[in-house]
């Protein structure tokens, strides 16, 4: 059995290193200040990123502004609130369902609810609740356990001095748990990143530089979706798989080493 | 100074705050299945017509899930024994400061995003199928191929957890009785592993019916019911990204209507995960 | 012993850990000024009893208290609980500074009141010097509290309850974490506190009973077996199972 297992590893492993070879051996003759930092010329096919770079940064930006206080919050009432009964249970299972609904029905509602309903157009804004309701649950899961990890004798230590539950949670265990939690939002702006589908649907593809929340704009995931399905440019394609293959494979390493380096000190 | 009655009062404040955050949250679920369900309504009898035309009028998704199910279980086929694989070879085979190198390495592949998985697929798997085994390169193959990378993480995780979870006792005893590695594994690590694998191939399945942006890419645009694995297909996921940006009226409603569909059957299989792996 | 009102007393306490029944109808009085020393073997119920002088328990899901608990008379559960414990201070087997300077723990009670500036200041540096600590760390105040020895976190958990000025102090055997140094440091520091408040200290130690306590009360089983004077108890107890207990340690 062995030997096929160590085949199987290393294609395994080849596969990933193959993809990034390719990435960087096509993509990286592409990258250039100009690149980055000018306007798109002819649909993309020449010419710079810059609206492409700044629509997904305030895309990503918005969804962590509004996904973060909310699953934090959440994930406070879970781990410090809730009493033991059916209704935390089935808060729980709704909100493990939520982590279970593939992107394109995000995109639905959030184009049903945002962009026709609410009359928002295809806009940053609507991108940006779309996205953050799919990173609820990431947020939630990974705060909750960094709440839950800190010690039940610095919670008693604040209730013995006459703190109130919030009180404690907030000067002595959100101090304790903050890189936890922290992790959690940084694993979700990696995420975010990456996504293409429910942003197809409600930011639109406008190649525009957004000058607002309701402006639409095209972010970098959906850009490389356009230019590699119109065929306009392979090396701007590659490049910008590139700048987003390294833009998440950073985001993702950070988080999940200082996860392990938090859950094993 | 701040009284206690104040703080009292602050107290009950916030914990109001914190219980709205969590039902809010817990909400969003049921709300995108009322939107998704309400808005497709209209449509939701024309699904299951054999036929997707909508110049024609016509809604029937069984083609866009017969693509579905094709790339799924393509999918499937390849990173079960893959992902199983790879679990049992970090949990007999590899020296732990391997495992330490291999996971992050596996971590990293679930991390990338699906669209650039997508076009890697598009520039090179898909001439590579047109090519070596013809057809149009845009596939059924090519799109369980993508898949499968997609699902492996997810896939290995599960198992290497459930594998591990085998007690040291049983690999001791049949190694005491000389059986070879693969004869532990086969006959007692994989069957006391059962509900654990079980949940990790369910749970593949999940992800992998709802994937969209990599499969849209590679497998083509015909809505036909594939006959080959080198046939084109569109699946149900594809299908509404695809349209999703000019449909109106009714066609827009079928949209929906597939989207609940989707929802539907993600959701079954979720359910099927929880029960498999009790 | 004085026969003035009790500060604290339990009339007929039972506390329920889901089915374990740990406390059994305990009636006990805890005079003023003076220190109530609660002995017994392991899991006899001793600190079961002194968490819920300071309803600790409340924080404990499935955890239930009958009977009555009385803090100058009045029943301490018609209080907010955070009321009480601003009254009723409590100081753990270990160490539990938090994750802040020295100051901000010490500070950290009457922050919560909105207390700034000078007048919180002066009331950390009073409640340092009634701990024994200010000497040593007054230097060092904004310094990080986990990086104290043992000895001085334990002091600086006293400080920061005293800091409340409460008007009892449950000690739930503040020593067993330190060393011998430390252990007289804080033995001394309770002799002082005994002029001002009660002090309800849970011991395995019979010397530091026979040392400081006022009155003894003997647990075994979830019971109260017997309670009085410290040198009665101690000395010549009426009940066997006291003996006995005496006799072993």
């Amino acid at each position: 059995m062995r030997p096929v297992l160590w085949v199987l590893a290393t294609l395994i492993c080849g596969l990933l290193l193959g993809l990034l070879g390719l990435l960087v051996g096509k993509g990286a003759g592409e990258l250039s200040l100009e690149l980055l930092f000018t306007m798109p010329v002819e649909a993309g096919r020449a010419g710079g990123m810059l609206p492409v770079l700044v629509s997904t940064l305030l895309l990503v930006a918005g969804a962590l502004a509004a996904a973060v206080p909310v699953g934090v919050g959440a994930a406070l009432y879970l781990a410090e609130y809730a009493p033991d009964g059916p209704l935390v249970r089935w808060i729980r299972s709704l909100i493990e369902a939520l982590s279970g609904v593939p992107s394109i029905l995000f995109g639905l509602f959030g184009f049903s609810l945002f962009v026709i309903r609410l009359g928002w157009g295809w806009s940053l804004a609507a991108g940006s609740l779309t996205l953050a309701l799919m990173l609820l649950p990431t947020v939630i899961r990974t705060a909750e356990e960094a709440v839950r990890a800190v010690p039940r004798e610095l919670r008693e230590g604040a209730a013995a001095l006459g703190a109130t539950r919030w009180e404690a949670l907030r000067r002595v265990v959100l101090r304790q748990a903050a890189p936890g939690i922290l992790t959690g939002a940084v694993l979700a702006l990696g995420r975010a990143l990456g996504e293409t589908a429910a942003v197809l649907l409600t930011a639109g593809t406008d190649l525009g530089m957004p000058t607002s929340l309701m402006d639409p704009g095209r972010t970098l995931s959906v850009h490389l979706y356009i230019l590699a399905t119109e065929g306009l440019s392979e090396g701007r394609a590659y490049a910008a798989a590139l700048i987003l293959v390294t833009a998440v494979l950073a985001v993702n390493l950070t988080a999940n080493l200082a996860l392990e380096r938090w859950r094993r000190p | 100074m701040r009284g206690l009655t104040g703080r009292l009062r602050r107290e009950a404040a916030v914990h109001a705050l914190l219980l709205t955050a969590a039902l809010s949250a817990s909400l969003a679920v049921l709300l995108i299945a009322i939107f998704v369900t309400a808005e497709g309504w209209p449509a939701l009898a024309a699904l299951p017509g054999a036929e997707w035309n909508p110049e024609e009028g016509r809604f029937g998704v069984r083609a866009l899930v017969w693509g579905s199910l094709a790339v799924t279980a393509g999918a499937l086929l390849l990173a079960v024994p893959a992902g199983v694989g790879m679990a049992l070879f970090l949990t007999e085979v590899a020296p732990p400061s391997l495992g330490l190198l291999m996971r992050p390495l596996l971590q990293a592949l679930a991390g990338v995003p699906s669209v650039v998985y997508g076009f890697v697929g598009l520039q090179v798997l898909v001439p590579a199928i047109r090519e070596r085994l013809g057809g149009p390169g845009f596939s059924v193959l090519a799109g369980a191929v993508v898949l499968a990378v997609m699902i492996l993480p997810t896939i290995a995780a599960v198992a290497e957890d459930a594998l591990r979870a085998v007690p040291a006792a049983y690999r001791e005893g049949a190694a005491a009785l000389g059986a070879t590695p693969w004869q532990i594994a086969r006959r007692i690590l994989l069957p006391a592993a059962r509900s654990g694998l079980a949940t990790a191939v369910v749970l593949g399945l999940g992800r992998a019916l709802g994937e969209t942006m990599a499969v849209m890419m590679v497998t083509g645009n015909v809505a036909a019911p594939p006959r080959s694995v080198l046939d084109p297909v569109r699946t149900l996921t594809g299908n509404i990204a695809m349209e999703m940006g000019y449909a109106a009226g009714r066609h827009r409603a079928a949209l929906f209507a597939s989207g609940a569909l989707l929802l539907a059957m993600v959701m079954a299989v979720n359910g099927l995960a929880r029960r498999v792996g009790r | 012993m004085k026969d003035s009102r009790p500060k604290m007393e339990t009339v007929d306490l039972h506390v329920y850990y889901g089915e374990t029944h740990a406390l059994k109808g305990v009636s006990l009085r805890i005079p003023d000024r003076a220190v109530t020393a609660l002995i017994g073997p392991s899991g006899c119920g001793k600190s079961t009893f002194l968490r819920a002088l300071n309803r600790m328990h409340d924080l404990v899901p499935g955890a239930r208290v009958r009977g009555r608990i009385l803090l100058d008379g009045r029943d301490v559960r018609r209080l907010p609980p955070e009321e009480l414990r601003c009254r009723v201070g409590m100081v753990f087997q270990r160490p539990n500074p938090f994750p802040m300077s020295i100051f901000d723990n010490v500070a950290f009670g009457p922050s919560l009141f909105g207390i700034r500036g000078e007048e919180l200041e002066a009331i950390v540096e009073e409640s340092l010097r009634r701990a024994a600590l200010w000497e040593e760390v007054r230097g060092r105040l904004y310094a990080d509290a986990r990086g104290l020895s043992g000895g001085q976190q334990q002091r600086l958990c006293i400080a920061r309850a005293l800091a409340m000025g409460p008007e009892v102090l449950l000690m739930d055997e503040p020593c067993s974490a330190l060393d011998p140094a430390a252990t007289q440091a804080v033995e001394e520091l309770i002799a002082f506190l005994r002029e001002e408040m009660a002090v309800v200290l849970v011991t395995h130690s019979m010397r530091q009973a026979r040392q400081l306590a006022d009155q003894v009360a003997f647990f075994q089983a979830g019971r109260l077996v017997e309670a009085g004077e410290a040198a009665q108890v101690l000395e010549s107890p009426r009940r066997p199972e006291t003996a006995a207990f005496l006799a072993a340690e």
